[in-house]
């Protein structure tokens, strides 16, 4: 058991079992290589906390947040995630929140191998994916 | 930037993990190949660069929104 100071949601107590290793980093941080995944009560969302610093990413199950979203990974990071099957990664997407939409990251989803414990973003390269798919229905749909 | 003049079929060495190869030249276009440690990530910059942009974006959750914004908005979330 661990805590984990944020100050965007205070005290977090952690189990050894929600720490991945990230070798790479999320794209744009490769010195951060170690983040805790918590569930957000209440609601359908992670939070992936850096266990070292204050940076946090909010994420949704890709399951929960579109249809038919489905890619092939390299044979390096299935190695790299010491996985034998797609059933033993979890994959989520980072939400952008802004002042009235959630946005998914469907191009650079977060994969989790919850035997090993090590993670990374992953880009999917040979589809034409949006960074930003918004999650939430306008008013009016 | 350092500047390397490189024949196809020609190497050069990033580190002691990263190969790069010129394996053709097609008009405008030179086809590369890489090699590189499982980690390492190759990638277009322009890919690159978007999604570091997206994630940097995606990174201050709380952007001027208080908490209990930021929960309604994710609550309103319902599949």
């Amino acid at each position: 058991m661990r805590t984990i100071e944020s100050s965007a949601y205070g005290t977090i107590e952690i189990e050894d079992q929600q720490v991945y290793h990230f070798e790479a980093g999320i794209l744009g941080l490769p010195d951060i290589r170690e983040y805790a995944l918590i569930p957000m009560q209440d609601t359908t969302f992670y939070i992936l906390h850096s266990t070292q610093t204050d940076i946090s990413f909010v994420l949704v199950p890709a399951n929960q947040a579109v249809q038919d979203y489905s890619f092939q990974l390299n044979t390096d990071i299935v190695e790299m995630l010491h996985i034998s099957s797609s059933e033993d990664v979890a994959v989520m997407l980072v939400v952008n929140v802004t002042e009235d939409q959630l946005y998914a990251n469907l191009l650079a989803p977060v994969l989790f191998a919850p035997e090993s414990l090590v993670g990374c973003q992953y880009i999917i390269k040979d589809q034409e994916l949006p960074l930003r798919h918004p999650l939430l229905r306008k008013e009016g749909d | 930037m350092l500047v390397l003049r490189r024949k196809v079929g020609e190497v050069v060495m990033i580190g002691n993990d990263i190969q790069v190869q010129v394996l053709g030249v097609e008009g405008d276009q030179i086809k590369l190949g890489f090699l590189a440690p499982k980690e390492v990530q190759l990638l277009r910059k322009e890919l690159y660069e978007g999604v570091v942009a997206e994630n940097m974006a995606a990174n201050v959750p709380v952007q001027g929104l208080q908490q209990e914004q930021l929960l309604s908005l994710l609550k309103k979330f319902n599949k």
